[in-house]
Order: C-alpha cells, then sequence, then structure tokens
C-alpha cells in the first residue's frame, strides 16, 4: 500500500516513514510538504495513493481547508488527520468534515499501526477517550457548504487571502494573471456572501481550529 | 421877423429832429446803430454828454460871464474834472448801473441802500423838485429869445401874460409833445432810447455850430477880429472884468462842486452818461472829447460876452447877448441861428430831462401807489403792464412840464439864468454824499442817505427856494428879510450869521453841510439790512456777486404767489410752515422789511428760488421762479407738469428703494447724521418684533431704544454695545456686534457710516449659526470626554495586558524549565544508547541498550506530556474550547471515575471511596471530567497516607462535589498561588507538572463553575467544585471510549449496487451495511431498474461491464432520465482503460479499481453524505 504523507516539518516525515516501515510491512511511503504538492501526486498517481495522512497546520491552508480541497479534487481517497493537537472538539470536528480518521502524533507506534490499518479496512478511527458525536455546529454548517463550493484554486486564493496577501502576490505565487485572481475573487467573495476579502478572511478562519496564541 | 416865420423854423427844426430820431429808432430796431466799438459811436456818446449844455450854457454863461467874469467856467470846470480824474468813478458806475440793471438815478441810489422802494420815490421827488427850476430856466430863455426874436422884447418881461399868450407855454407845450411822442412810446425792457440819443446828439452839434456861428460872426464881424478884441479886453474896464478870476472867492470851490456832482447826479445827465451807456470805453474817449467841446464852447463864450458888454453896456439883460448882438447888428440869419441854437439845446436838456423824470415818476412814485389800490393790484397780475405803464409816463410827462411852466410863472423873473440854474445844481447836489458815499463807503446806509437827502433838500428850500418865492406872498418875504421868528440867524440868506457871501455858495455850504452830516453820522451809528449790506458790498467792489432774477417792471409777483409756488413745490405742511416762518421773520423785523403792497421784492424771491431749490433743484428753482417773475412761457400748467414728472420720478426711486428693502433676508434701518430713522423694512420690524406702528421717519434712536428697555429687550451687559452709548467720532467702522433676544434668537448687527453722514444698521438672525457652533462645541467636549475615558481604558487594558504578557514570560520561563529537563534526560539516554551501540557488542548490552531507549522513550513521552497539558491550557485560554453542556446524573461520571483511579489508589496503599449520588448535573461531563480527573490525581499524588473520597453535596440549587484526601494539606498561604502554573507543593511522592490546577482553575472558569479548597496542613485537603443541579434526570453518558467506527454521517444512505458477480454484491453488502448504509442489490440493468423503482437510491454502485454487452453507465443514463436527476454513482470495475475512465468522467462519476479498498469507498460514501448535509454539489475543480 502506498500512503501520502503530508506535513511540513522534515523531522516528523523521517520519523514517521521509518516508524510506520518499521510496523506495517509492504508500506510504500510518498512524502509531500504543501497541498500543491500534494495534488500533484496525486493527480500523478492517482488510484494508487491508498491514504493520505494529512497534518492540520500545513503551510498555505489552514485547517480543515485542505480536507475540503482533498475531497473535492479526489473523492475516493482517504484522508486522515494526523497532528500534533489532540483535544477532542478538533478531532470531533475533523471527523466530522469527513477526515476518515484522527491520528494523534503522540500515539503510541504500535496504535499508530492499528490505527492505519483499521482506516484502511474502513473504519473512521479516532483516539480512544474521544467520546460524543461530533457535530457540526450550525454556522459552520453554512460556512462548510459554502467552503464546499470553492473549487481548489479558490481556496487556495482564499487561503493566502487569509494571509493577507495582495491580488498580485497571489497571482505571483500561483503563477496565473492578476486578473485571473481577481476575478477568483470575486467569485470566493460571492460564494462566501461577504462584502470584503477582511469578511472573507474572518470566516476562514473560523474554519481553522484557531491559531494559537490568536482569536 | 415874423413870428410866423419864426414859429415855422422852429416847427421845421423840431421835425428834423423827430425825423432823426425815428431814423434812429427804425435803425437801431434790431441793435445798435453802429457797433459800439466805433469812433462814431464814442463821438456820438460824447455829444450826448452835452445834454448837460443847456440854453444855460448858450445863454445864460454869456450873461454871467458879462457880469462876473471867468466864474462861469465854474460849471464846465466841476465836469471836467470828473471826466478826467474820475474815470475810474465813471466805469464803476457805468459798471454797477449795468449790473443792477438801473434806469435812473433814483434807482442807483436806491440800488445801493438796499433797494429801498421808499428811498427811490423820496429821490425821485426830490430830483423833481430840484430840477424844475432848471426846465423853468429853459423855458424861460427859449421864450426870451423868441420874444426877442420877434421883435417884442416887452412880451419877455411882462407879466400877467395870459398863458396862451406866453410863449415859454408855447416852448412847453411842443417839448411835451415831442417828449411824449419820442421818448415814450414804447416801455423798453433796458431803457435804451437809440432815436432819442441820436436826436440828442444831433442837437449838440447843432447848439455848438450855431454857438460858434454866432461868436464868429460876433468875433470877426462886431469886434473887428481877435486882437481888436484882445486890445479891447486890455484896455476897457469893463471888459477886462470879464477875464477877471479869483478862485478865491467861495462861489469857485461851491460851483464846481456841485456842477461834478450835478454831472452825474442830474437825471437826464446819469441817464445819458450811464443808462444810455453802450461801451465802457466811450468814457475814456469821452475824457478828452467833452472837455474839449466844453473849452470850446468856453472859449466862444468871450468874445461875445465882451461884445455885448461893448455894444450894450448895462441896459440889455446880458443872457440876452447872443441873440440880442446879431438883431442888433440886423444878422437875420445869425440871430435865426442864434435862435435856433438856444433852442435846441433847451429842447435836448427839456426833452432828456422830461423822459428821465417821467421814468422815474412812473416806476418809483406813481406805479406803486397804483399798484397799492386792490382793483388795480388784482388787475396788475393776470394782463402786462406795458399800455398803463406808457399812459402813467405820458401823462406824467405833461404834469413835470406843466409844473415847470408855474415854477417859470411863479419864480422870481428877476434872477438871472445861471442861479436859477445854479439852483437846481444845489438840488441835486444833495445826492451826491449818498451817491459818492455808496460807492466808496460801505457802512453807508440808507438812513443816512436819507436823512441827509432830507436835511440837504430842506436847508437847500429854505435858504434858496423860500427866498426865490418870496415875491409871491409876502409872508415869506419877511421870513427872508429877518428870520423865523424874528430870529436873525436862521435867516435864509444868513444862516448863522454868515453873511457876504452869494446865496449859492452860502447855500451849498450849509445843505451840503448838513446832508453830509446827517449821512455820516447816521450810517456810522445806523445798521444796514442783509440786503444793503449786499448791495454796499456789490457797489463797494464793482461786482455784482450773483444773478438776481431782475425785476421786470412789466410782471409784478405778489407775495402770494410765491407762497403758492412754494406749497406747490415743497409740499402743503413744509412749504407752508417755511414761507410763514419767512414772512414772520420778515415782519417782525429781520430782514428788509415787506412790501406793504404784497409785491415781491428780491429778497423773498432769492428765499423762495432757495426753498424751491431744495425740492426741485438750483436750476430748475431757477426756472420756476424766473417764468412766473416773467409772466411767460412756464404756464401753470407747464409747470404743474414738471413738477408731476418729478414727484413720478422721486416716487418711482422711492418704490425702487422700498422694494429693494424689502427683498433683502437681513433687517436693514437707516439713519440720518442726528440718530434719527429715516428707512427701514419689514424684516427688521420683524426682527425686533416691533409694533408695526411704532416705527416712522424721524424716530430717534433713543426712543426706539427706550421702547426696547421698556420691555426688557437688552440684558444688564449689552447696553455698552449699543451704538447710542458709543462716541461715534472714535468708532471703528464698521461697528458689529451680536445680542441675543429674550424669545432666544441671536442678532447679528453691524452698523456703518454712509456717505451722506448718515449711519446703517442690518440685523441678521444668525441663531442657526450659533446653535450649530454650540452642538459642535458640545461634540467636541464629548468627544473629548470620550477619548480620554478610552484612553484610560486603553491605558488599563494596556497595563492589563503587560501583565499578562509578564505572567506569559514567567510561565514560558517555567515551561521551558520544565521541558528541558526531560530533553536533557532524553539526550543522554540517548548517547548512552548511542555509546554502547558503536562499542563491540557485549552480553546483557541488549538489555542495556533496550532499557536506555525505553528510559529515553519516557523521558520524551514526559516531554509530549508537559506540551500536551501546556497546548491544552493555551487552547483553554484561547477560548477554543466550548463547553456543550446538558444534563446528565453524575454517578456515571463517578463510575468511570472509579474504575480510573481504584486501581491507582490501590498501588499507591491508599483507600479510595467513592460516594454514590443519584442527582443529575446540568455540566459538560468531558470538561467536568477533566477537573475531577485533575483534582483526584492532585490527591493521590499529595497523600503519602491515608484515604480519598470523592463525593457529593448537596447545598441548594447546587451540587458540591469534592475530593477529600488526608494529604499533606496546603498552607493558607499558598491555597491561592497553588491554582498558577507550575506550582507544585514541595512534599510531594511522585513530581506532578504543577499544571493540573491550573488546568482545573480554566476549565472551571469555562464551565462557571467555583472551586474551592479547604486545608489543614499536616491532615489533608477537601478540593471542591460547585456543579448546577439538573432539573431533569438528564441523559445518561455513554460509557467507555469511543466506539471506534461512529456514523460517517448522521444520515445512513441508500445504495444501489449494480454488479454481475454475485460474490461481490454480497461483500459490498456486508460492508455497506456495517457501515450503516442501505444497500439494494442487482446483478443486471433490469433488476436495478426494479430495485430503483421501489426505493430512489441516494448512490449507484456500478460494475462497467455487465452482462449482455451493457455498461453499467448506460443504466445510469436510463436510470437518470428516468429519475430526472444526476443520480451520484461510482463505477467499480477492474478495467483500467482510459476509455472506460473517459466514459465514467464524463458522467461525473468517480471510478474505483477492482479489488476495491474500503477506505476508498468509505471516503466516497463519506463525502457524499457530507455533500448532502451540506446541501452542495461537488464542483468539478
Amino acid at each position: 500500500m502506498r500512503i501520502l504523507i503530508g506535513d511540513d516539518h522534515p523531522l516528523v516525515q523521517a520519523a514517521l516513514r521509518s516508524a510506520l516501515s518499521t510496523v506495517l510491512p509492504d508500506l510504500d511511503i510518498v512524502a509531500c510538504q504543501s497541498l500543491d504538492e500534494a495534488i500533484g501526486i496525486l493527480t500523478a498517481q492517482s488510484g494508487e495513493i491508498d491514504l493520505i495522512l494529512w497534518d492540520l497546520t500545513m503551510p498555505g491552508i489552514q485547517g480543515f481547508a485542505a480536507l475540503f480541497i482533498l475531497s473535492a479534487q479526489f473523492p475516493t481517497v482517504p484522508v486522515a488527520i494526523i497532528s500534533a493537537r489532540q483535544d477532542a472538539a478538533t478531532i470531533r470536528r475533523a471527523i466530522a468534515y469527513g477526515a476518515s480518521g484522527y491520528i494523534p502524533k503522540s500515539l503510541g507506534l504500535p496504535e499508530m499501526a492499528e490505527a492505519i490499518t483499521k482506516i484502511l479496512a474502513g473504519e473512521i478511527w479516532m483516539p480512544p477517550n474521544v467520546g460524543g458525536r461530533g457535530s457540526i455546529q450550525s454556522d459552520d454548517i453554512e460556512l462548510a457548504a459554502r467552503m464546499a463550493t470553492l473549487s481548489a484554486q479558490q481556496l487556495r486564493i482564499l487561503a493566502m487571502i487569509v494571509e493577507g496577501k495582495l491580488n498580485k502576490q497571489i497571482a505571483g505565487e500561483l503563477d496565473i494573471a492578476e486578473q485571473t485572481v481577481k476575478g477568483h475573487v470575486s467569485t470566493i467573495l460571492r460564494k462566501l456572501g461577504v462584502g470584503s476579502r477582511t469578511q472573507a478572511a474572518v470566516l476562514a478562519e473560523r474554519l481553522s481550529f484557531g491559531q494559537p496564541g490568536g482569536n | 421877423m415874423q413870428a410866423w416865420f419864426v414859429l415855422a423854423v422852429a416847427a421845421g427844426y423840431v421835425t428834423t429832429l423827430f425825423l432823426v430820431a425815428w431814423w434812429g429808432d427804425r435803425r437801431s430796431a434790431g441793435g445798435p446803430l453802429v457797433s459800439p466799438k466805433s469812433w462814431a459811436a464814442a463821438i456820438s456818446y460824447c455829444l450826448t454828454l452835452a445834454v448837460y449844455n443847456t440854453s444855460w450854457s448858450f445863454y445864460g454863461s454869456v450873461g454871467r460871464a458879462a457880469t462876473s467874469g471867468l466864474d462861469f467856467a465854474t460849471i464846465y470846470i466841476g465836469p471836467t474834472l470828473v471826466l478826467l480824474f474820475g474815470q475810474r468813478l465813471l466805469s464803476k458806475v457805468i459798471a454797477i448801473a449795468k449790473a443792477q440793471n438801473v434806469t435812473s438815478i433814483a434807482d442807483f441810489i436806491a440800488a445801493r441802500y438796499g433797494k429801498s422802494q421808499v428811498l427811490a420815490a423820496f429821490v425821485t421827488l426830490a430830483s423833481l423838485l430840484g430840477v424844475l427850476p432848471y426846465i423853468a430856466l429853459q423855458l424861460k430863455a427859449v421864450g426870451k429869445s423868441f420874444d426877442y426874436l420877434i421883435l417884442q422884447p416887452e412880451r419877455a418881461g411882462g407879466e400877467a401874460l395870459r398863458f396862451w399868450q406866453d410863449s415859454a407855454f408855447g416852448v412847453a407845450a411842443s417839448m411835451a409833445l415831442f417828449a411824449i411822442v419820442f421818448g415814450v412810446r414804447h416801455v423798453h425792457a433796458s431803457e435804451h432810447h437809440r432815436g432819442l440819443m441820436l436826436a440828442i446828439a444831433f442837437e449838440s452839434v447843432v447848439k455848438l455850430l450855431a454857438f460858434l456861428i454866432v461868436a464868429l460872426f460876433v468875433l470877426f464881424g462886431l469886434s473887428g477880429g481877435p486882437a481888436t478884441l484882445l486890445s479891447q479886453f486890455q484896455s476897457d474896464q469893463q471888459l477886462a472884468g470879464i477875464l477877471s478870476f479869483d478862485p478865491t472867492q467861495p462861489v469857485w470851490p461851491a460851483t464846481i462842486v456841485i456842477s461834478a456832482i450835478a454831472f452825474l447826479c442830474l437825471p437826464q445827465a446819469f441817464h445819458v452818461a450811464v443808462v444810455e451807456n453802450e461801451s465802457p470805453n466811450h468814457t475814456r474817449t469821452a475824457a478828452w472829447l467833452y472837455p474839449a467841446y466844453l473849452a470850446l464852447f468856453s472859449l466862444l463864450i468871450l468874445p461875445i460876452a465882451a461884445a455885448g458888454l461893448a455894444r450894450f453896456g448895462g441896459m440889455m439883460d446880458p443872457d440876452t447877448y447872443v441873440i440880442s448882438l446879431p438883431i442888433a447888428a440886423d444878422a437875420g440869419t445869425i440871430s435865426l441861428i442864434a435862435f435856433l441854437g438856444g433852442l435846441s439845446a433847451a429842447t435836448g436838456m427839456v426833452i432828456m430831462t422830461s423822459v428821465a423824470l417821467s421814468t422815474m415818476l412812473c416806476n418809483d412814485v406813481i406805479m406803486p401807489l397804483l399798484l397799492r389800490s386792490r382793483v388795480f393790484g388784482l388787475r396788475a397780475q393776470s394782463r402786462p403792464m406795458t399800455s398803463v405803464l406808457v399812459a402813467v409816463r405820458r401823462l406824467s410827462i405833461l404834469g413835470i412840464l406843466l409844473l415847470a411852466y408855474l415854477m417859470h410863472r411863479l419864480v422870481n423873473q428877476s434872477y438871472p439864468l445861471t442861479v436859477i440854474g445854479l439852483l437846481s445844481f444845489v438840488a441835486v447836489a444833495q445826492f451826491g454824499p449818498a451817491f459818492v458815499g455808496g460807492l466808496f463807503w460801505p457802512r453807508a446806509n440808507k438812513a443816512g442817505a436819507s436823512l441827509g437827502i432830507a436835511a440837504g433838500f430842506f436847508i437847500w428850500a429854505y435858504t434858496l427856494l423860500l427866498p426865490s418865492a418870496a415875491p409871491l406872498w409876502p409872508g415869506i418875504a419877511e421870513i427872508v428879510r429877518n428870520g423865523p421868528w424874528q430870529l436873525a440867524w436862521l435867516r435864509p440868506n444868513a444862516l448863522f450869521g454868515l453873511e457876504g457871501i452869494d446865496p449859492i455858495s452860502h447855500a451849498t455850504l450849509w445843505s451840503l453841510g448838513a446832508n453830509l452830516v446827517c449821512f455820516l453820522v447816521v450810517s456810522a451809528l445806523g445798521r444796514q439790512s442783509t440786503v444793503e449790506r449786499n448791495q454796499a458790498a456789490a457797489f463797494a467792489d464793482g461786482v455784482v456777486r450773483e444773478t438776481i432774477p431782475k425785476l421786470s417792471s412789466r410782471v409784478l409777483v405778489r407775495l402770494d404767489d410765491l407762497r403758492a409756488l412754494a406749497l406747490r413745490f415743497v409740499g402743503a405742511e413744509r412749504g407752508a410752515a417755511s414761507f410763514d416762518g419767512y414772512l414772520a421773520a420778515r415782519i417782525a423785523g429781520t430782514g428788509p422789511r415787506l412790501d406793504p403792497s404784497g409785491l415781491v421784492d428780491l429778497d423773498s424771491i432769492r428765499f423762495t428760488e432757495n426753498l424751491l431749490a431744495g425740492a426741485i433743484g438750483a436750476a430748475s428753482a431757477r426756472v420756476v421762479i424766473a417764468a412766473s417773475l416773467e409772466g411767460h412761457s412756464l404756464s401753470r400748467r407747464a409747470a404743474m407738469a414738471m413738477l408731476d414728472e418729478a414727484s413720478e420720478a422721486l416716487r418711482f426711486n422711492r418704490s425702487l428703494l422700498q422694494s429693494t428693502l424689502e427683498s433683502v433676508p437681513q433687517g436693514i434701518c437707516a439713519f440720518d447724521a442726528d440718530f434719527n430713522i429715516t428707512a427701514w423694512n419689514g424684516r427688521f420690524i420683524a426682527l425686533l418684533d416691533l409694533p408695526p406702528d411704532f416705527v416712522r421717519v424721524g424716530l430717534p434712536l433713543a426712543d426706539l431704544i427706550a421702547f426696547n428697555v421698556e420691555r426688557g429687550e437688552y440684558a444688564a451687559s449689552e447696553f455698552a454695545a449699543l451704538l447710542v452709548n458709543r462716541d461715534v467720532a472714535t468708532q471703528s467702522w464698521p461697528y458689529l456686534y451680536e445680542r441675543k433676544r429674550p424669545d432666544g434668537t441671536v442678532l447679528e448687527i453691524v452698523y456703518d457710516r454712509t456717505a451722506e453722514g448718515g449711519y446703517v444698521s442690518t440685523y441678521t438672525d444668525v441663531t442657526e449659526r450659533h446653535r450649530a457652533a454650540e452642538a459642535l462645541r458640545r461634540a467636541n467636549e464629548g468627544l473629548e470626554l470620550r477619548v480620554r475615558e478610552r484612553t484610560e481604558a486603553l491605558e488599563q487594558a494596556k497595563a492589563e495586558a503587560e501583565q499578562a504578557n509578564l505572567g506569559k514570560t514567567r510561565f514560558l520561563a517555567a515551561a521551558s524549565h520544565d521541558l528541558l529537563q526531560p530533553l536533557n534526560a532524553a539526550r543522554l539516554f540517548l548517547s548512552a544508547l548511542d555509546e554502547s551501540l558503536s562499542a563491540p557488542s557485549r552480553t546483557g548490552d541488549a538489555d542495556k541498550e533496550r532499557t536506555l531507549a525505553s528510559s529515553a522513550v519516557t523521558a520524551l513521552r514526559s516531554t509530549e506530556h508537559v506540551l500536551d497539558r501546556l497546548l491544552d491550557i493555551s487552547s483553554y485560554d484561547a477560548g477554543a474550547v466550548r463547553a456543550e453542556v446538558f444534563d446528565f446524573p453524575i454517578a456515571d461520571l463517578f463510575v468511570q471515575l472509579n474504575v480510573e483511579f481504584s486501581a491507582m489508589a490501590r498501588e499507591r496503599g491508599l483507600a479510595f471511596g467513592v460516594v454514590d449520588c443519584g442527582l443529575a448535573v446540568r455540566s459538560d461531563p468531558h470538561l467536568l471530567r477533566r477537573i475531577l480527573q485533575n483534582l483526584l490525581s492532585n490527591a493521590l499524588r499529595y497523600t503519602p497516607r491515608g484515604r480519598i473520597l470523592l463525593g457529593c453535596r448537596r447545598r441548594g440549587g447546587a451540587l458540591r462535589i469534592e475530593v477529600w484526601d488526608t494529604g499533606v494539606g496546603i498552607a493558607a498561604a499558598d491555597q491561592k498561588r497553588i491554582f498558577e502554573e507550575f506550582q507544585r507543593l514541595a512534599p510531594g511522592s511522585e513530581k506532578g507538572l504543577g499544571l493540573g490546577l491550573a488546568i482545573v482553575d480554566r476549565v472551571s472558569r469555562l464551565l462557571g463553575h467555583a472551586v474551592d479548597v479547604r486545608s489543614r496542613p499536616g491532615h489533608g485537603s477537601c478540593f471542591a467544585v460547585t456543579v448546577p443541579l439538573a432539573h431533569g434526570p438528564g441523559q445518561p453518558l455513554q460509557r467507555g471510549p469511543a466506539i471506534a467506527a461512529p456514523m460517517a454521517a448522521e444520515r445512513p444512505l441508500t445504495i444501489l449496487c449494480l454488479d454481475n458477480d454475485a460474490a461481490i454484491l454480497d461483500g459490498l453488502s456486508a460492508l455497506l451495511g456495517g457501515w450503516g448504509h442501505r444497500v439494494l442489490v442487482a446483478a443486471d440493468a433490469a433488476g436495478a431498474m426494479e430495485a430503483a423503482a421501489t426505493v430512489e437510491p441516494d448512490v449507484v454502485l456500478l460494475d462497467y461491464h455487465l452482462d449482455g454487452g451493457r455498461s453499467g453507465l448506460d443504466f445510469l443514463d436510463d436510470l437518470r432520465q428516468k429519475a430526472g436527476r444526476e443520480v451520484r454513482a461510482l463505477v467499480i470495475t477492474g478495467d483500467r482503460s482510459e476509455a472506460v475512465r473517459k466514459e465514467a468522467r464524463a458522467r461525473g462519476c468517480e471510478i474505483l479499481s477492482k479489488p476495491v479498498k474500503p477506505a476508498a469507498l468509505r471516503r466516497f460514501l463519506g463525502g457524499e453524505a457530507l455533500n448532502r448535509q451540506l446541501g452542495t454539489k461537488p464542483e468539478t475543480p
């Protein structure tokens, strides 16, 4: 089986790779460090990736936006969150938003292997002691609905808006024309039902789990 | 000679004279006969001056020369002196006369002394009286010469002649006729009688020529030439007497003086010299020409006198020598010529004098008298007076000549001609002081002049006239002889005992003396009226300063007319007030006395003109006055029309001004220089809330202010601002101030001066502006207040933030310390491991190595643990955690905790007890559990021995969950501190992180539950959390760890599986069922269709390759068509071809390859469920 691990920390990547390969035989691990990289790999090797392990704190895309993007683009590839955060609220939310599982990085190695195996078998895995239903907050429903209507490119642009980047900068990073960026921005604003970039950024922030020290 | 012949000749001469005059009049109808600049005009002027040479010169001087020598020439010396040395005087007189439009000597004198009509009348009458003897003398001379000519000399001396027998009467009558015909044909405005003047000049030539002829005849014919005459003079005693010459005789200075005065003051002389003067240059010519004439005349007298004396001795009246000599010599022609000469001389004088006198009488005496009568006065207003004036003048000429004849008859016939003439001269000389004094002494006043003339005249009459009338009445003779009332010193001939001088000189001395004295004294003491002063100044300067509309004698205007004019133009009220005031003033005495006849005088005209000028302008006023005086062109209607036009213009301007004022949004009020209101507009009334009829033109500002003060308009502080209280001289303009009215409106008031010296004030309502300014000010203050408050709040927040920051820094410092420890330990372990592995292996190493590795893991795990806790705390701080509060039975929680901690307690050898409780609480079980977990861990940690108890107590509406331990306890001082981060109590069996209570603190704050601690060091502690009780039983908590496979979605899906492989169908069915979905299976399309018909599938799982060559996608198309919607589908196929992929993609389907991965399938289904929940459709990227 082939697992795509998306984590921006190279140590963690390496550690995961070596750790997992000891407990899971026949494991082929592909690494990526950004959503674009991930999309590229997935597009190239469609159908061959069995699982994506995704870190919520990847740069560029905050929080569950990546989840949306990956689900939208590759609806048949399971995405499990692997994250240092392990508070119940985040875990519940991740599952509620369609993650196939939530693996805290502090999990023991055998447990981690067990979790991956179960996920691949079709289960939705959560760490024990996290009870209760994950419910999507009512306002999140609407927000998630709106977010779901955004295309991958738009989600990407939204993430950059949240970072406070200007159209010109966005255009430069995504390597598209500024006019195209403007078009996307107006579409984003329309879909999100907001009037300005600032409002869009605020909404997008809600989908992230709150920056440490922020909010 | 035959009388009829002489008469015919006389008549012929007179006719010639008439023709000359008539021709002159005809020719001069358009203008002067000759240019005034020409020498002919000058010569003509001089010749007219020769009217001074009457038959007195012709006959009388010869007689005088024969009797008393050269003193005959005195009467020629006077005029000569005047002409030679009095040019300035003469030109001045002429200039003044022209400027004042004087027509006679009476006019002139009256004009000088305040235009007094009375004085004019007086002078006229005096002249008449004075000149009558002179006229009488002419009559006598001509009559006598006529008598001599017709050889009836006894007639001349005869008395008791019937008047029709008296030649003198005839002469008088004929002269009257001539004078009437020629002098008074019409009344010219300028009183020039050009024809007459020409006739006078003509007769001057005639008389000179005649005299010359006679003299030459006498000289060469009778005396045998000049040489013989000269020798005769030397030899003959009598003849020598002719040339006797004694200037010391009083007669010389007296006669010279009076003749000099008479040369100008005789009516006829004044007329020809001044009134008829056409050019001032003529006097300069006259200065030498006339004295030459006189000199010639005088020279010619001598031989005649000598011849007469020689021939007749003392037998013949020497006055008649001129005619008797030729008669005696039988020179008929010469005697006729002599007669004609005499006639000519007399005629000239008589005509001229009568014309002048008649003018004076008419203008100054008769007409005023006539007009005083009501009837005549009324007529005078409407009709021109020309005919009346002419008639009056003609009548007066007749009267004069009649009087002259009477005088001739009554007065002593024995007087020589000269004496009679000098009689007149003395009388006329009484005008001298007034005349000359008036010219050079501005102080000379009317009273003085009148009195002087009166005194002089009285003395003249007394000393000269009375004695000459002596023969008529014996009483007079008595007075003459002895003086009145026998007072010798009052004898007419010798007043005050002055004897021994001839009567003329005597009379001259006394009369002129008294005249002068009275004149000087009274003028010096008396005062002058304004008019007199003006006239005095005008006469003294020789110029007239202002042009006054001249009084045409044709139209006479009454004061009532002027008054009516004034009323009409100035307005009834004001006009009446002004005019009546003026009249009252004049009646009261200031100003010249009003003419009792009600006629206007120049003063009233000037006053009215001024009055009118105030209303219609000076020019229009002049026109109106002049028109009313002239009595033509500006009819009343025209004047009314002009007035109406002017009023209309005024009205229009006034209404324009008013409408302009009304349209301005400000209130305006204009004042004159004395602060009386002159104009205002409605807005002014409105703004100041004044009663509308209170403000009127002329209302003083002080009254307005008093009114305002009364109704409380001003605040006390504003009085100083009012304009009336300010010094306008030092005020800077414009003057602006604001005032608040009692009703709250604020007025901005601006005062400014106008060009004409008045003031104008504007009032603007600036209440809005004030309000806005007020509001702005308040907003500003409010803003400042808010800014201050915010600043304070900000400072406070900043302080708190800094505090928190400091707290965080401390926290981080502590945290770092706690993190480093295990990391160091882990590193040490791993280093040891590394060492061990690099060294050659020994037995027992594997165990040791395993121990080292696991120790490192443990150490790192504890680091993870710390960081987890820290992340927890931070997430609580950040507010990322939300409490999900609901009711649940507390027993469920207790059970879990019991399970968790009883084992641990047993390990430590502690007793652990949980008290059951059947109540339900309202809280978040996870978070509450967190709190209790931490409390229990602490209890375990800090209790070396004894027991731990978990229980609860009911407290009102809340449940107090307590954790008791018999541990080390906490000092009172530390009970607060322990809730802070990284706080650990010293003695503890196991070192905790010191974060537990910090978490408890935060979570309890999040839940809103109170946490408290009771402790006794050495005995134990009790931590309690107070939780609100639930109202109901609550819902039980789910036990144990989470179910590993919660539902993917809240709602299971209906899934239709289509595959020709039954095994796969079974597998799918089991898998999907396990996940909680509803599964429909079909092996073929038909079956699938059937199944779909019963239950509508949410998702379809399709196999591509179906039996019968059909593909799953075809079925999908059919299904979609049937269902009418885009049914979601997933193609599960072993076919990995690109074509299939494309086909699927074209229909918006995903593909999964066989063997199917459960996770992938689950993922897909989860996505679908999520989409359904969110109500979204997945978009193609």
